[in-house]
């Protein structure tokens, strides 16, 4: 029967393999939108925008992989839609999973089926990508604002970050009690008492790229002997910690714990505990966008001053752009973001193995 | 046949002859049209779960991933299956796994057996109660289920736990969800509407001649259903077996929410700890793959050569077959009484949960101060969602569609199994199983890169959505098709083809008919998962053709689960009134009963 099943398998692989050739062709040259984008490049800022606003009209459509939560990502589609009215008609935003969004993206590209105009990614992600080439470079206008560790110049700029904060249940836990600094959690008055998404590896490389790697491995070692539970999805812990079930989140990020506190739930945060540490979520355009100017239209969009100011008012995000009053915490706090030169994609999945072996598998 | 009536023509077939004879025409050499029917069906299963089949076994031996220069190179390697299993924590997570899937499949064989026995073979009152609710469990999200499960036997929120710590001046929860029993529990509670559903159409089935006589030897109850109806339900009891062992091997859900809290690591958690990173590892998801792939082809050729002859339980035959049911008496009542325990454990506790968890805000789930916050306004916010609508559209065309196609599809396969000699069948029913055990993602990002080369115009169609379903929903209708085939002896078609009958209308005719309890519930089956489907929903879905799945897990990652169980008590019902629909159409055609 093994037999059997082989013959037919190498059939199939033989029957595709001419087919799936053609398309994943060397990519060494420029593709059309990257002609596009060095000519665009070239001109004065002023024309910049003028020939990006009139080429988006005439294509007037985006796609934009936005893994984000469904009405966060409808607000920034209204905010661009109110600086540039009528310019991109059509916005298609498929609903996927990061990590899906990835693998389908790729298969996407490799298949040549160039459907995807503006990804959201996270910075490692970048450099995952790049061993595939299917980023366009693109230096945005407004690229140059931005702080180092919010931007991988020419392919990936944030459109915000977000503070790691400790969420906590208000009727197990008193707001004088609750932990201010991740330190504290490794008090024994803690122990059995925190829980931790099963992937929060930004905040984890974000404490290792704080407190070098030594100390940090080893204050992870004295938080996973202190008793931390891991659930998965982080939906899912913000509903246990909310039920009462664990009285203390470690690492929570984004605008959830703010919503469920203005629905009545019996939970509060400690919004910014020492150190403080963020994490950049941003945006880059594929190599081969259908769209070329809608999307670089889109990407100057959300990083100019007007988008990112309505984006810290109604989202509640901070803002990627210096001068933004902040929407969360005071401005005398200066976030500590990882500097993505400094985390390639190796080094990433190294922090990512180390992650379950200390604090999932509680190997020392 | 003289008891045996079918009722009114099914129109298809007439249609299905003239296809079947215009392609035999076209074929000169192969005049058969039987011949050519199951080459086609052959073909098509074949090329349903080959393409996710070959990339997962020839990925497994690559180094880079479909779609990339290197991919069709004969350059393999054995690298992957060195990563995979120089973990050492491998032999702790097998271990657990086998103690998870024996256990949980143990749970669940014995309470569906039990229900199926109880509601098919015996006089017992509330059976069509039985029937329904064990039907209607299957369609609650799982996902939900596991976390009523917690709401319940938390040793911190748990409501029996404080129940039992209340009433009984306990010091400690005695129950604790998060442990090995918790998990076994829990998941086996999940699969027994699987074990029931498999076993009920074949127990239906079953020729009652063989009972009475032993009844009239003067042999009790037990040992009737020990000596007799066991050993002729041998097929069912075999598929079910092997495909809840495999479930519990795959099993995923459970295992993350229960048993990574509990530090209780399984197979599946052990894959999704080392291999779940984007961009995908495709070699080393599919070396783990791997090990499931060839479980599934052990169980497949024990099951075929523990059912090989096939004659011993063919129990619908051509003379006087009649489903009558067991007398039992006065045990009828005690029959029902634990049937109804059974099914309060498995439908109406998660059921109440979840209904419980759409009207309070998630955080009072676990406690009666929910009383005073109850609202609808999660219903209100889940139908006013902009996706509702239209996935509920998208999945209804979907559902249909697959659950038919699939159903038809397995119904051929199931008779080439175990109706003819031909060689390979065992190779037809291994294919059939495949889809169990690819990963959901393996399984859509595979398909998504085959049409994405060869028919790219299939993109963003629910077309593409259709023939992904087609392959993923093989297995568990498979099953059901073969245990119900297996009953049915060759002495009815031999019959009709002596009248001249082809065979495309004699399997239409008398074959569907008799088996169409299993094929209801294998349609069911489908119909009920394809709403419930999201990994390769959400590979393949594109704005537009998004089916329910994601829309529910939407309801999932982005807020509480008080809209996800709004969500899910709302399906519930749109579900359980088509699946009821299915069953008044499934009755209108076939054997009655005696």
């Amino acid at each position: 029967m093994f037999a059997r099943v082989t013959t037919i398998l190498l059939a199939v692989v033989v029957a595709t393999a001419s087919a799936a050739q053609g398309a994943s062709a060397a990519k060494s040259d420029l593709s059309k939108t990257e002609q596009i984008f060095a000519e665009l490049m070239a001109l004065p800022a002023k024309e910049r925008m003028q020939k990006l606003v009139e080429g988006a009209k005439k294509e007037a459509a985006l796609v934009w992989y936005a893994p984000d939560r469904e009405e966060l990502t409808n607000l920034r589609v209204d905010f661009f839609k109110e600086l540039h009215p009528g310019v991109i008609q059509k916005f298609q935003t498929p609903r996927v999973l990061p990590d899906i969004m990835i693998n389908r993206l790729l298969t996407e590209e490799r298949a040549g089926k160039h459907q995807a105009d503006v990804v959201w990614l996270q910075f490692h992600q970048v450099s995952a990508l790049e061993r595939d080439g299917i980023l366009a470079r693109y230096v945005a206008l407004e690229d140059a604002v931005l702080p180092d560790g919010l931007k991988v110049p020419g392919q990936w700029r944030s459109l915000g970050n977000r503070l790691f904060h400790i969420m906590y249940n208000t009727k197990l836990v008193a707001p004088n009690d609750a932990p201010k600094s991740w330190e504290e959690l490794l008090d024994s008055k803690w122990k059995g008492k925190l829980v931790l998404d099963a992937a929060s590896y930004n905040w984890f490389v974000g404490m290792l790229d704080y407190l070098g790697e030594e100390k940090g491995l080893e204050f992870m070692k004295r938080l996973a002997r202190n008793g931390l539970q891991i659930q998965q999805r982080r939906s899912n812990v913000e509903n246990m910690v909310s039920a009462g079930e664990v009285p203390v989140m470690v690492a929570n990020s984004g605008t959830s714990t703010a919503d469920r506190i203005s629905q009545g739930e019996p939970v509060a945060f400690v919004k910014d505990p020492k150190p403080p540490i963020a994490y950049g979520e941003g945006l880059a355009i594929m190599r081969n966008a259908p769209h070329p100017y809608a999307a670089a239209l889109f990407i100057e969009t959300v990083l100019s001053d007007p988008w990112q100011r309505k984006a810290a008012e109604k989202i509640k995000i901070r803002a990627a752009r210096p001068g933004v009053p902040d929407p969360l915490i005071d401005a005398s706090i200066k976030p500590h973001f990882v500097n993505p030169s400094k985390w390639p994609a190796k080094r990433y999945e190294w922090a990512e193995r180390e992650y379950v072996r200390i604090l999932v598998r509680k190997e020392f | 046949m003289n008891r045996t009536s079918t009722k009114r023509l099914f129109p298809a077939g007439a249609i299905i002859d003239e296809v079947v004879s215009a392609i035999a025409r076209l074929v000169e050499p192969l005049r058969d049209s039987k011949t050519i029917a199951l080459l086609l069906f052959s073909c098509l299963l074949v090329y349903l779960v080959i393409v996710p089949l070959a990339v997962l076994v020839f990925g497994s031996f690559k180094a880079v991933a479909p779609g990339t220069e290197d991919y069709f190179s004969l350059n393999l390697t054995l690298e992957n299956y060195t990563r995979a299993f120089a973990s050492r924590h491998l032999p702790r997570a097998t271990v657990n796994t086998a103690i998870f899937a024996i256990g949980s499949s143990t749970i669940a064989f014995v309470l569906g057996a039990f229900l199926a026995w109880v509601t098919e073979r015996t006089n017992s009152p509330f059976r069509s109660l039985l029937y329904v609710m064990a039907i209607s469990r299957v369609i609650l999200p799982g996902v939900l289920v596991t976390f009523s499960w917690i709401v319940l036997l938390s040793p911190e929120i748990g409501i029996l736990n404080r129940l039992l710590i209340a009433g009984l001046g306990l010091k400690e929860a005695p129950f604790n969800v998060y442990s090995m029993a918790g998990l076994i529990w829990v998941e086996g509670i999940e699969l027994t509407p699987l074990a029931y559903l498999l076993m009920a159409s074949a127990f239906r089935s079953m020729d009652p001649s063989l009972e009475e006589a032993a009844m009239v030897a003067g042999s009790g109850t037990l040992q009737i259903l020990r000596r007799i109806t066991l050993p002729m339900m041998k097929p069912a009891l075999l598929s079910t077996l092997v495909l809840l062992l495999v479930r519990g091997i795959e099993s995923f859900e459970t295992p993350a929410l229960i048993g990574l809290r509990a530090s209780i690591f399984v197979y599946t958690t052990e894959i999704w700890l080392n291999s779940t990173r984007a961009p995908m590892d495709y070699g080393l998801a599919g070396a783990y793959s791997m090990v499931l792939v060839i479980i599934s082809a052990l169980l497949i050729l024990v099951y075929l050569r523990l059912t090989s002859h096939s004659e011993k339980f063919m129990t619908i035959t051509g003379k006087g077959y009649r489903p009558r049911r067991v007398d039992l008496g006065k045990w009828r009542f005690l029959s029902a009484a634990a049937s109804l325990l059974i099914l309060f454990l498995v439908f109406v506790v998660p059921m109440i949960t979840v209904a419980w968890m759409s009207l309070v805000p998630s955080y009072l789930a676990s406690s009666l101060e929910g009383l005073q916050r109850i609202s609808f306004k999660a219903y209100r916010d889940a139908l006013l969602f902009p996706l509702t609508v239209q996935g509920i559209q998208n999945s209804m065309i979907l559902g249909i569609a697959s659950a038919s196609g699939v159903t038809l599809i397995t119904a051929v396969i199931a008779y080439i199994v175990v109706k003819t000699k031909l060689r390979g069948r065992g190779v037809l029913d291994f294919l059939a199983f495949v889809p169990y055990v690819v990963p959901g993602i393996i399984f859509g990002l595979s398909i998504l890169w085959f049409y994405l080369n060869l028919m790219p115009f299939l993109y963003g169609t629910l077309t593409i959505l259709l023939l992904a379903y087609l392959g993923k929903y093989l297995p568990v209708a498979m099953r059901i098709n073969v245990a119900c085939m297996a009953q049915v002896h060759s002495d009815l078609e031999e019959a009709a083809a002596t009248c001249q009958s082809s065979w495309g209308r004699s399997f239409v005719k008398i074959t569907l008919p008799l088996i169409r309890l299993g094929l209801v519930a294998a349609w069911i089956w489908v119909f009920v998962h394809s709403f419930r489907e999201i990994p390769t929903a959400m590979i393949l879905a594109y704005p537009g053709t998004e089916p329910v799945g994601i829309v529910m897990f939407k309801y999932w990652e982005d807020s509480t689960y008080q809209r996800l169980a709004a969500f899910g008590v709302m399906l519930f019902a749109v579900l359980l009134v088509t699946s009821l629909i299915a069953m008044r159409i499934g009755k209108r055609f076939g054997v009655r009963d005696g």
